[in-house]
């Protein structure tokens, strides 16, 4: 009886101390334990546009040259979208004439833009040398300026200020060739390509 | 007495008795003992601690983007337990706050990062419902991370480790992520990770 009852004792006993043992080992674990924590109060997406584009209309075109443009000087109108001018026929008689447009663009967006890129479009028909805003192909000269004058070639750069940003851009198309033509010669579909990018 | 006057009798306790002996002798020759002893077990005392270095604070955000429209960079305050970024915005492609933080380990023994929880933002009261990866949250328009690079490229991964008297620079990056402004306007609040660093 005596060696159950001590039997029992001892069993209790080691019980009781293994469980000690855990408990030691699972708070010493939870001490080498840290939380760190970051947080971010709010943020906020803000809702803006994104809007740069052509006053749209219809353009005349505005003759130039010697004694105003020649008789045969044809300025054909300029129909402007958002996005697109397309000039209607063309003719440019004689050394010097030249059809001058005013276009403007507008950034009613709430974004600040810039002329990131000016890229010329070549005439397939025609054989062209291009630096940026200009580009002269053959006896014609394609520009874009920021004067009537055309002399303040269009740049890259800039600040469109949001909502109220306008600039003024010249398209000028004129005869510059060294002497008039023997058979007329047309050009199909030339132009400029205007990127504007958030600034 | 009768017995032990038998000469037969006499001889064969002897031989009996030799035996006995003999085993005895033989049975000690098969058994050793052997000892170990610890001179002396050492237990060094173990330093933990695993916190934000709070030298710089409050942190600033660093803003990168086009224009400051829709974009605002509100202050990180920093306790050794938490970072708590003022109310922020980003709104349109490009705009990003970065903060530099560090955690440091002035503890004598290696810190693990084992667990990083992220919390996902609210927005009117309701929880988002955010893209998890790791220390990445793609949270609608804006996405939350940890990264170990001020470029926000590399992102903060588990089993990362800090040595004992080392620190680690992490970068909290939050972004816009869509390639469009919104027409509308969101605001999530409570975007948060939760590092858990053990010993």
């Amino acid at each position: 009886m005596e060696r159950e009852e001590n039997k029992t004792n001892r069993s209790v006993f080691i019980v009781a101390l293994l469980c000690t043992c855990l408990l030691g080992i699972s708070i010493a674990y939870a001490v080498l334990s840290t939380t760190l924590t970051v947080t971010l109060s709010q943020m906020s997406q803000q809702a803006l546009t994104w809007n740069v584009g052509f006053q749209t209309g219809t353009v005349t075109g505005t003759r130039g040259g010697t004694d105003g443009g020649s008789a045969s000087l044809v300025c054909g109108d300029a129909t402007v979208t958002a996005n697109s001018v397309t000039v209607a026929n063309t003719t440019l008689a004689t050394l010097h004439d030249k059809c001058t447009y005013h276009l403007i663009v507008l950034n009613t967006g709430s974004v600040d833009a810039e002329l990131s890129t000016v890229t010329a479009v070549e005439p397939p028909s025609a054989t062209c040398t291009e630096n940026g805003a200009t580009m002269v192909c053959d006896n014609t000269t394609y520009k874009l300026t920021t004067d009537a004058a055309g002399q303040s070639l269009l740049t890259t750069g800039g600040t469109l200020v949001a909502t109220t940003g306008t600039l003024d851009v010249y398209l000028i198309v004129e005869y510059t060739g060294e002497s008039t033509g023997g058979t007329n010669a047309d050009q199909n579909n030339g132009g400029f390509t205007l990127i504007y990018s958030q600034k | 007495m009768k017995i032990l006057q038998n000469k037969n009798l006499r001889f064969l306790l002897l031989v009996a008795a030799i035996l006995i002996v003999g085993v005895s002798i033989a049975y000690a020759v098969l058994s050793t003992t052997l000892t170990i002893t610890f001179s002396k077990v050492t237990q060094n005392s173990i330093d933990w601690n695993v916190a934000f270095d709070t030298t710089n604070n409050p942190v600033e955000g660093t803003p990168a983007g086009t224009s400051a429209t829709g974009r605002t960079c509100g202050d990180a305050t920093v306790t050794a337990t938490t970072v708590t970024v003022a109310n922020s915005g980003v709104s349109k492609p490009g705009d990003k706050c970065t903060y530099q933080l560090s955690v440091k380990n002035t503890g004598s023994i290696l810190a693990r990062l084992a667990e990083i929880n992220t919390t996902s933002p609210s927005v009117g009261g309701s929880p988002m419902s955010c893209t998890v990866s790791g220390a990445s949250m793609v949270c609608g328009k804006i996405t939350y991370k940890l990264t170990t690079d001020a470029a926000g490229s590399t992102l903060l991964a588990t089993n990362s480790t800090i040595a004992a008297s080392a620190s680690q620079a992490v970068y909290l990056v939050v972004l816009y992520n869509d390639e469009d402004v919104s027409a509308t306007t969101q605001t999530q609040t409570g975007a948060s990770f939760a590092l858990v660093y053990n010993g």
